[in-house]
């Protein structure tokens, strides 16, 4: 990330619209660019637009206006097979008559090129996935995992500018798509190959991507790095789509300092920070306040209520905190009144999932709300007899670790 | 392995034993009658003498009768050939149709086994005679002066034949481009396959299966048929199958009739051998050997 702004865009699309009948928008005015090398995911719920993109990236579908550049060149007209674009298919969509290598060779075999160049090729990029041995194999006699490799280089032996990966590891189990992922990864840094992935696996699109665009209906929600989508959701689509997350959904009253005041009819007055540099809503504006459930700690007792105890939770045991470490410096400052640092509800402790590495509890704040969702650290400080269902709890989280979003 | 009671009863498959009876009594049995009767002599009144004559296999090998077996598997070759360049393009709609279009495709291929093989046959006739349908079409029309000689000659023959084997081609070819994955012709374009490399480097190979499959069905019953030569030829042409129904019925010379039919079983059963043989060496093939068997069905 060092030169960033020196690195060449591979595509760009520019206020991209597709139409399929005259008035169903598949994709609508679209922008957005890829830089060179990059690994860009498409995410997005089924429906949303991004296959049809993947089409008019590969050329297979033209946009019914705007303008598709690659490298700079507009190529609304230019041939699919003109593009140097190839695509790695949902199922593999290995040819089942051919074996591995011939498969791999396909491509350059319709290119023409000399037998002996063809050769080298395949038998590169087999070694580069570790399956050379594996040449004279038929698909048939192939793994999830190898016909998934098999089909990368099928497309990378013909050095594509860039490469195009529908849902590739969608096929496969668990444990394999995770090793997959590493994989892929591992080749698009080496081979420092444009990638565009599309998947609707936000898991899948976090790992792997230097940059997540998030679909919903045509539009693009977000784009970001995955942390940014994630901390920094733009709107309460991105945030629902993107991890679990509590949406509460207000009125902004009052921002100042960075600070934010939401007015919401089931939660009374909650406050979140803006990032620096972002400018406030105006107020009075329709907004959502969105808080991720490892952001939240549970409390027996309401931090503004016991000043004292916050800063000695060791006295008396007045104040059990369940969370991570970081809970006690998050109530930093004394106060008597609500402060607008912090937020704080109470509710009922409605259900308890143990994951191993982390509680998720449920919370039951009042009739009108979906249950809040806390996922806490499971630490030897934080041994959980302390909570139990039925009984009554405080959620806490800091006002910076919560963001507001355009209400959806 | 420890037998179970399923791969126990896999051993004496008791329900096999109606149709093995069948086949032995209404197949095997009159196929060796027809094979002894071809190895014994003619008598002087058409009877059959119980004695060795391998004279009877002997007179197929002559010129004239080599012709009308010439001209038979030339018939057979054509009627195969023309119904699967007719039937590819129908199996193909078929397969990418959506599902009801697919059925009612399927229905109208089906539906002319409903009437009995011979009065289609006649009624074919009728439509392609001097008076008939075609004719005063086109004479309406304006297009022709004179009736078209359609029916009582080869282009009667190949009308005919064509008419009645296509659905024994359309449906095997239909049941393998079926369970074809046509993404891969997808994935072959983004390889960089022009229309044509699609077609020849990916669906040829992958729909190899149907077309033998086929091509079998429609080229030996072709190869015998005797029915429509019959009445859609006229007098002038002889096949192996009229043939062989004439020097039964008419000359009533059964050894030589048995010898007849006893090569062109084993014709048959020759080619047949080695189209699978060949066809299982496929590694496209042997994935789609199931479909084969599910392609059965249809030749009943």
């Amino acid at each position: 990330m060092i030169v960033e702004t020196m690195t060449a865009l591979a595509l760009e699309f520019e206020n991209v619209t597709k139409l399929f009948t005259a008035d169903k928008k598949v994709v609508d005015k679209l922008s957005f660019s890829v830089r060179e090398g990059e690994f860009f995911s498409i995410l997005g719920p089924s429906g949303c637009g991004k296959t049809t993109c993947l089409r008019m990236i590969s050329g297979l579908e033209k946009p019914s206006t705007g303008v598709i550049r690659m490298n700079g060149k507009v190529v609304n007209d230019v041939h699919p097979h003109k593009r140097n674009v190839h695509m790695v298919f949902q199922k593999y969509a290995l040819f089942p008559h051919l074996n591995v290598f011939d498969n791999v060779a396909f491509g350059l075999r319709m290119k023409k090129r000399p037998e002996r160049e063809i050769r080298d090729r395949v038998t590169r990029m087999l070694k580069m996935v570790s399956m050379e041995d594996y040449a004279k194999r038929s698909i048939q006699q192939l793994s999830g995992g190898e016909q998934q490799r098999v089909a990368l280089v099928r497309s990378l032996v013909n050095e594509p500018a860039i490469l195009l990966l529908d849902e590739p590891l969608g096929a496969l189990d668990l444990k394999l798509r995770e090793q997959m992922q590493q994989e892929l990864a591992t080749i698009q840094k080496q081979l420092g190959t444009t990638f565009i992935f599309v998947t609707h696996d936000q898991w899948e699109a976090l790992t792997l991507s230097d940059r997540i665009a998030i679909m919903n209906r045509g539009k693009i929600e977000q784009i970001g790095t995955p942390a940014e989508v994630y901390e920094q959701p733009n709107t309460a689509f991105v945030s629902r789509f993107v991890g679990t997350t509590n949406l509460f959904k207000g009125k902004l009253i009052a921002a100042s300092n960075g600070i934010c005041s939401i007015q919401t009819e089931e939660a009374g007055l909650l406050h979140t920070r803006l990032e620096d540099g972002r400018l406030p809503p105006p107020e009075g504006v329709a907004v959502g306040l969105v808080v991720r459930p490892e952001k939240i700690r549970i409390r027996v007792t309401s931090p503004s209520h016991s000043p004292a105890a916050a800063s000695a939770p060791a006295n008396g045991g007045v104040l059990i905190e369940v969370g991570s470490g970081a809970a006690i410096t998050a109530a930093p400052s004394v106060a008597v009144a609500p402060q607008p640092s912090i937020n704080v509800l109470r509710g009922t402790l409605l259900e308890r999932t143990y994951f191993g590495a982390t509680t998720q509890v449920r919370l039951k704040i009042n009739d009108q709300l979906p249950p809040l969702i806390a996922l806490l650290a499971n630490q030897a400080a934080t041994k959980m007899p302390a909570l139990k269902v039925g009984e009554r709890y405080y959620a806490v989280w800091d006002a910076a670790d919560s963001v507001l979003v355009q209400d959806a | 392995m420890e037998p179970t009671a399923f791969t126990k009863q896999q051993k004496t498959p008791a329900f096999i034993f109606p149709s093995l009876g069948w086949f032995i009594f209404f197949l095997i049995i009159p196929l060796g009658i027809v094979v002894a009767f071809s190895l014994m002599h003619k008598g002087a009144y058409g009877q059959i003498e119980y004695r060795l004559d391998l004279g009877n296999f002997a007179r197929v090998f002559e010129p004239i009768y080599l012709k009308t077996v010439f001209r038979s598997l030339l018939l057979a070759a054509f009627t195969a050939g023309t119904c699967l360049v007719l039937a590819y393009p129908l199996a193909y709609l078929m397969a990418r149709s959506g599902d009801m279009l697919k059925k009612l495709i399927l229905a109208l291929v089906i539906v002319p086994f409903w009437t009995n093989f011979v009065i289609r046959i006649y009624a074919l006739k009728l439509v392609l005679g001097e008076n008939g349908l075609i004719n005063q079409l086109l004479r309406e029309l304006h297009l022709i002066a004179a009736p078209l000689q359609l029916t009582d000659n080869l282009i009667g023959v190949g009308i005919g034949m064509i008419y009645n084997y296509l659905p024994f081609m359309v449906l095997p070819l239909f049941v393998a481009l079926d369970k074809l994955d046509f993404t891969l012709l997808d994935a072959a374009y983004d390889l960089g396959a022009s229309r044509v490399q699609m077609a020849l480097k990916v669906l040829l190979p992958l729909s190899l299966p149907g077309i033998v499959t086929g091509s079998i069905f429609v080229f030996i019953p072709a190869f015998g048929e005797f029915v429509i030569p019959d009445l859609m030829g006229g007098s002038q042409s002889m096949y192996v199958g009229t043939l062989i129904t004439e020097t039964f019925l008419k000359s009533r010379d059964w050894p030589f009739g048995s010898a007849m039919s006893t090569l062109l079983v084993l014709m048959a059963m020759v080619s047949f051998v080695i189209v699978l043989s060949r066809a299982s060496r496929d590694p496209a093939a042997r994935e789609m050997r199931g479909k084969r068997a599910e392609a059965g069905p249809v030749h009943v």
